[in-house]
């Protein structure tokens, strides 16, 4: 490898900015890291020249560790945006400038001086100032410089960000040109994607410091694996919809699932549609095009050989639109597609058809442990446990109050982590006080929060909390995910208990249990506690009934349960023990009634007391 | 019958009036004159009012000459000093962010604030021999006040901003990529400095400089008071020509302006010539 990054991290205050980068260039390679403005680009490239250090990681060129190392011994070339070349000197004493450090003899010097200017395009242009030379020339001086000493390394800072559109494109030309030539391993940072595309023999991906995706602009074009990648590069639509019988599909619409994707029956799916797979036609065409419906063409604009439109369709039942954005008010579908500039011109009214798509990979469940306490409590057994089975990679996140204490833990955590055998897992300290924000900005990327309640007990407990501590008790007012409550000794996870009660509006613990029974290969068991005997009849049956259809509506086979009990918190965890459930299901109902110490009643009582843990779900707004 | 004039005018009703158009450029060069060629003239015309033989003795007097080398002396050391020290400054200043940075930067105007009359006393009742910090050093057989170290001391603090005020701008406008981009061509931090960024401040530290070495010639409320004024000894140029003029004795007086003036002048005039020939090559700048 010519360049390897190693888990490069880099702060400022206590904002991220590059968030454990890892990544390898191979020789002669001109790779393109592509990201908008704050993504950490730059600050990953600074780091890789040692203009900054980084607060976690390692660089290596050529196999040689120089993290420690200053720019002057990296033996590097770097280019900046905005020119940098030396204003006294020349532009010929410029491109010699390393040489003359680097002690290299004039005669020497003036040879690969006059070659450089030649390979730049700049022949005979030697003994100008820079102040008489374009912007586009600058920027050759400045390529031309960063190469004279013949590094191993070109480093391109945004080199073509402050030049007008046709000076940047014969540039780009001439650079790659040039790179192609010398056979120099090079990285350019950019914020254009045309130019990613057009330079680029891998391009990288950056969203918020971290390193999203990396391939060939043909791969991450056509088959993104992450939504961001595939909004960020190229126009098109993606929508949300439904795996039914290996199709994705979109109410009535279904398109197949190609082989390999693997989504688990009535899992979201989600599909990418660039614009040129849109094909519009006057009549419905039959064959293998799927037809997605009828629409109107609402824009079009001519864009020299291509010309962009826009169509509106109906709403499909069950769909939902991510890309573009819809407008305010919106409820059909937007579809972008492009036509050759000449085609004849379409009436208002069209059939639109799909020549292609892309079924995006769903991201890999992330489970984040949470730390509370002193670093004994983590569950790491049952944390390793679902990793495992759900193929999940976790975080774990530990509070502390001091850098010094978070040292301590951090070595406490490691030997622990061993010794549970997840030494993959990373850990991230965070001051206590920022817990719940952490919480908040972590839970959409996460599957589920995993915490053991503190043993913190109050000297006075408060009969509303049921003496659990404040931190956990927050986090289960705030998450957005749900929270997996350790308690008791766990050894497997083979049979899952969920309880569901008359009267509730939402099915998601249902859901939420029945797709992790299912990934986890356990039995379900569905629960229903009757206050009286006469509850017991016909309406717990029936409420049970449409839970148990809509387990099997994602595949999952359940057993049903009727249990007649004065206190449904009791009652919930005596069939706990008697049916030696592993895991029992529980959602927070109440939307409204959601946040600190008014968490359902039964739901707190049943955390109190129980003895295994515990998933609770929070309900989604339908 | 109307005359050309009149004529013209009347076919541009826009254009001034002759009176209007000749009368602003009359009055600048007036007020020029008035100002400072007139002033200029009589310092001159009074300091060869004898002849040249009377103006070189004028200023070859023991006591003349003496006043003028020590304020060529003393003038020269400061400006190395404060060139030196206010480039360093004003790097520290632009480069690193550090605790009071911004406190400094707003003290680093003071001397200009304070009357220089008012920096002269500010250093007798520190170094003055029966001030306690005087005392100790004059213990120690070193002497400030009524001396030329004390005569440097004023100059310096006088002219402590020029340097700084002059060279921060130039260093603000260089962008911190020019030092980075060195490095990664190798330069030492050392190297860097002196093949790029003094180069590049040049401008200003000479700007600086010229201010300094004008202000140190001809200070007189801050030295007059420290100096002690001893002919032959502390006694500088400027506080001889005030000399010469309470004795009556204006030639004398004008003959050391006049060559104080000239070596100012003739000193602007050769950095304008230096600064004309290196700015051709950068005119497109």
């Amino acid at each position: 490898m010519s360049i390897a990054l190693e888990q490069i991290a880099k702060h400022f205050g206590r904002q991220v900015i590059v968030d454990r980068v890892s990544l390898e260039v191979r020789e002669g390679e001109l790779f393109v890291l592509l990201g908008a403005s704050g993504s950490g680009k730059s600050t990953i490239l600074r780091i890789t020249a040692g203009l900054l250090a980084p607060d976690h990681g390692r660089v290596l060129l050529h196999g040689r560790d120089v993290t420690g190392l200053p720019p002057q011994k990296r033996d590097v070339g770097f280019v900046f945006q905005n020119y940098t070349v030396f204003r006294h000197m020349t532009v010929a004493e410029n491109i010699e400038f390393g040489l003359k450090i680097r002690r290299v003899p004039a005669a020497e010097r003036r040879r690969r001086r006059d070659q450089l200017l030649d390979l730049v395009g700049l022949a005979g242009l030697g003994k100008r100032f820079p102040g008489q030379l374009s912007g586009g020339q600058l920027q050759r001086v400045a390529i031309a410089r960063a190469l004279a000493y013949e590094p191993k390394v070109l480093l391109l800072d945004e080199p073509f960000g402050a030049l007008d559109v046709k000076i940047r494109t014969q540039l780009r030309r001439s650079l790659k040109e040039i790179q192609r030539k010398l056979g120099v391993t090079a990285i350019l940072v950019t914020h254009d994607q045309e130019e990613a595309f057009e330079l680029a023999d891998r391009i990288g991906v950056l969203e918020r410091g971290r390193l999203l995706e990396v391939g060939t602009a043909e791969t991450l074009y056509a088959q993104p694996r992450s939504l961001s990648v595939a909004t960020f590069l190229g126009g098109g639509a993606v929508l949300t919809g439904r795996a039914e019988k290996g199709a994705a599909c979109f109410g009535e619409i279904c398109l197949p699932l190609p082989a390999g994707v693997p989504h688990y029956e009535g899992d979201r799916v989600q599909v990418l549609i660039r614009p040129e797979q849109v094909v519009l036609s006057e009549q419905r065409t039959e064959g293998s095009m799927p037809a997605i419906g009828r629409g109107l063409i609402t824009e079009q604009s001519f864009t020299g050989a291509l010309r962009r439109v826009r169509v509106r369709l109906a709403h499909l039942a069950a769909t939902r639109q991510i890309a573009p954005p819809l407008p305010f008010g919106e409820e059909g579908l937007l579809l972008d597609a492009v036509l050759p500039a000449d085609s004849a011109p379409l009436s208002r009214e069209v059939w639109v058809h799909l020549r292609g798509w892309h079924i995006l990979t769903p991201p890999a469940p992330r489970l984040m442990v949470l730390e509370t306490d002193s670093g004994l409590h983590a569950p790491l057994r049952l944390v390793r446990l679902l990793a495992d089975r759900l193929g999940a990679s976790a975080t774990l996140v530990a509070f502390v109050e001091t850098k010094e204490a978070a040292a301590t833990l951090r070595r406490t955590l490691k030997s622990r982590l061993r010794d549970a055998g997840l030494s993959d897992v990373e850990v991230r300290f965070q001051y206590h006080d920022s817990a719940i924000q952490t919480i908040r900005q972590a839970d959409p990327s996460h599957e589920m929060v995993i915490l053991a309640p503190g043993p913190r007990r109050l000297k006075v407990p408060d009969p509303r909390t049921h003496g659990l501590d404040p931190l956990t008790l927050r986090i289960l007012g705030e998450s957005e995910v749900p929270v997996l409550l350790v308690k008791g000794e766990t050894k497997s996870l083979s049979r899952v208990l969920i309880c569901t009660a008359a009267g509730e509006h939402g099915k998601t613990d249902v859901q939420v249990g029945g797709r992790l029974a299912r990934r986890l290969g356990a039995a379900v068991t569905l629960l229903y506690v009757a206050r009286r005997a006469a509850e017991a009849g016909p309406v717990a049956h029936a409420h049970l009934e449409r839970a148990a259809a809509t387990l099997r509506s994602i595949d999952v086979a359940s057993e049903v349960r009727v249990r007649e009990s004065d206190s449904p918190a009791a009652g919930i965890l005596a069939e706990a023990r008697e049916g030696n459930h592993d895991l029992v299901v529980l959602g927070v109902h109440d939307p409204g009634s959601r946040s600190f110490f008014k968490i359902h009643d039964v739901t707190l009582q049943v955390i109190a007391a129980a003895d295994r843990p515990l998933l609770i779900v929070p309900s989604r707004e339908a | 019958m109307r005359t050309a004039e009149s004529v013209l005018a009347a076919a541009h009703p826009g254009a001034p009036r002759p009176w209007g158009r000749w009368g602003l450029r009359a009055t600048a060069i007036s007020y020029l004159a008035l100002i400072i060629v007139l002033p200029l003239s009589a310092i001159v015309a009074t300091g060869f009012r004898d002849g040249l033989r009377a103006f070189w003795n004028d200023i070859t007097n023991p006591t003349a000459f003496a006043a003028f080398r020590l304020t060529l002396t003393v003038a020269v050391l400061t400006t190395v000093i404060n060139a030196v020290m206010g480039t360093l400054t004003a790097y520290a200043l632009v480069r690193y962010s550090f605790p009071g940075r911004r406190l400094l930067n707003g003290l680093i105007d003071i001397p200009f604030a304070i009357p220089t009359l008012v920096t002269g006393v500010m250093l007798v009742v520190l170094y003055g021999p029966q001030e306690a910090l005087g005392a100790w050093l004059q213990a120690r057989g070193i002497q400030v006040i009524f001396a030329t170290p004390g005569i440097v001391l004023a100059l310096l603090l006088v002219t402590y901003p020029f340097v700084i005020r002059a060279v921060q701008p130039v260093l603000l406008e260089m962008q911190k990529d020019q030092e980075e981009a060195a490095y990664t061509l190798g330069a030492s931090k050392w190297v860097t400095f002196y093949r790029i960024i003094l180069p590049t401040i040049a401008p200003g530290i000479i700007t600086g400089v010229l201010l300094t070495f004008a202000r140190a010639l001809g200070e007189f409320g801050s030295i007059v008071v420290v100096a002690g004024n001893i002919p032959g000894r502390t006694l500088t140029a400027p506080v001889h020509v005030f000399g010469q003029i309470e004795s009556q004795n204006p030639r004398g007086a004008s003959a050391l302006s006049i060559l104080l003036l000239a070596l100012s002048f003739g000193l602007m005039l050769a950095v304008d010539s230096l600064e004309r020939l290196r700015g051709g090559h950068d005119a497109a700048r």
